[in-house]
């Protein structure tokens, strides 16, 4: 199975309980066969939540993001990619943000050795 | 299950025999139990006390989860830690998004063990700095790399602990007397012998690590200085499991050959300066590098500005990564060397590189060049090289 093809994504149960949408979503390399990578959390999390591994659990990304549809258009980004909500709700792909510029050269290496 | 302890069982006082039953709580009554069942695996006779504990489970990244479990209930019970006891490096900093979920939950273990009473100095070198043995101190300390240390240089004594087990020894003051705390189990029991023009102490612990596997080696007479020493012993102690080391002329417990292997015949390996070498990453390899990093485990302030004197009024030919101590760290900031190093544009940073690194570019990426035996081991990917090839590489030295 490839990683796009992958059923389940982890989930913050903020999220998949409703109490909040998506608001930062990650992938992440998997970690099982069926693991996308993807991560989806709210963004506004607090420790303590964060540190039961009870709230956050195993979710398939069909039944994700027919309750929130704005996620559909991220799940084709490869792993590394990270989209974070801006103040009006839209989705903004920070994936670089924070990188030292010898990370990003390392990145744009990589890609030009796997398109060899 | 059976629960037939493997040995005889371990005597108790009457005040620990009490803990175990429960006089202090359920959480208490379930640390001794571990220490109790851990020390009879081990044919342990009984519990001494120890001088300090070290813990390895500072990071929370989704990993351990019974620790964290333990280390909450022990909170809510009010307990504290019953002997000085310090912590690992943190894993790194809330660089990119998704690190800042990772860190949230990281704050919230490190107000946790600080509630315990435990020491924040977040480092694996805690033996040069807020946790400092004496020879013949009994320890109760994970991390192999400190252990190594306490054990070799200063002649301290520890077990190789793994997390769990440290947080008991904290929260008791315990640990089962076997193994390495017993004089009999501290001799040597193989012999290296050097036949080395340029010592590259860390590439020679990587070596040493895969031969002698669980042994105790004594190596033949080297001057290493302290940071040599550290390592070398965190490379021993990562390629192999090795907790003991001695270097015959120089170590506390090792005056010389015959009194370290107590007279008796131990198997001689011997390591080249050909073997050093060919450790070291090729000339390309070696350029094709992203970045160097240094530190694992942590540079000392002494280290720091060794290494450092070498950059200053230099131009960085490639990012550089000092990892330090935290307590080492505004001392060295302050020095001309330290402003001359974040001049030439060094990150000096303060937590562990193996977990930042890991979380900054990703396991398995080849982009980073060391020369630390112990990164090189574990940072999946990290290639290798001498001191003097990455100060030429850098542009340090011409």
């Amino acid at each position: 199975m490839s990683e796009s093809e992958a059923p389940f994504c982890l989930v913050s149960r903020r999220v998949s309980e409703g109490a909040a949408r998506p608001g930062l979503v990650y992938r992440d390399k998997p970690f099982a066969r069926d693991d996308s990578g993807w991560r989806i959390f709210a963004g506004d999390e607090e420790g303590a939540f964060l540190a039961n591994p009870d709230n956050t659990h195993l979710v398939r990304l069909e039944a994700l993001s027919a309750l929130h549809p704005d996620l559909e258009p991220l799940l084709a980004a490869r792993t590394g990619s990270a989209f974070e909500r801006d103040q009006e709700g839209r989705w903004r792909d920070v994936s670089e943000e924070g990188q030292a510029d010898w990370e990003r050269a390392g990145k744009r290496a990589r890609k030009v050795d796997n398109h060899r | 299950m059976n629960t037939t302890p493997l040995h005889a069982p371990m005597a108790l006082t009457p005040e620990q025999a009490a803990i175990r039953a429960g006089a202090e709580g359920p959480v208490m009554a379930r640390c001794m139990e571990t220490l109790v069942r851990y020390g009879e695996a081990f044919g342990a006779p009984r519990l001494v006390p120890i001088r300090s504990a070290h813990l390895t489970g500072s990071f929370k990244i989704f990993f351990y989860t019974a620790y964290y479990k333990l280390v909450s209930e022990l909170v809510e019970a009010g307990i504290k830690v019953k002997v000085p006891t310090t912590l690992n490096p943190r894993p790194g900093y809330d660089y990119r998004p998704q690190n800042r979920i990772l860190f949230r939950s990281q704050s919230w273990h490190e107000e946790q063990l600080e509630a315990l009473g435990v020491t924040p100095n977040y480092s694996c070198v805690c033996y040069a700095y807020d946790n400092i043995p004496e020879f013949g101190d009994r320890l109760g300390w994970a991390e192999s790399s400190a252990i190594i240390y306490a054990n070799s240089v200063i002649g301290a004594r520890s077990n190789r602990n793994a997390i769990m087990i440290d947080i008991c020894h904290a929260v008791t003051g315990l640990a089962p007397e076997f193994g390495f705390l017993l004089d009999e189990n501290r001799k040597a029991d193989l012999h290296i012998r050097l036949q080395i023009e340029r010592m590259d102490a860390a590439a020679l612990g990587f070596l040493i690590g895969k031969i002698a596997m669980d042994r105790t080696p004594v190596l033949d007479y080297w001057p290493f200085t302290p940071a040599e020493l550290k390592n070398m012993g965190a490379a021993m102690a990562s390629t192999g499991g090795v907790t003991l080391f001695h270097v015959a002329g120089l170590t506390p417990e090792a005056p010389d050959l015959e009194a370290v292997t107590g007279g008796r015949p131990i198997e001689t390996h011997t390591i080249t300066q050909a073997d050093l070498d060919a450790l070291k990453a090729s000339r390309q390899m070696q350029k094709e590098s992203a970045v160097i990093a240094f530190g694992c485990p942590q540079m000392t302030l002494e280290e720091a500005l060794e290494v450092g004197r070498h950059f200053a009024g230099r131009t960085l030919k490639k990012p550089v990564l000092f990892h330090l101590v935290p307590g080492a760290y505004d001392a060295f900031i302050e020095t001309e060397t330290g402003q001359a190093c974040l001049d030439a544009g060094i990150e000096v940073l303060q937590h562990c590189p193996l977990a930042a690194l890991s979380l900054r570019i990703g396991i398995g990426k080849q982009q980073v060049l060391t020369p630390s035996g112990k990164l090189h081991y574990y940072l999946e990917g990290a290639k290798y090289a001498d001191m003097a090839d990455i100060l030429e590489l850098t542009g340090a030295v011409a």
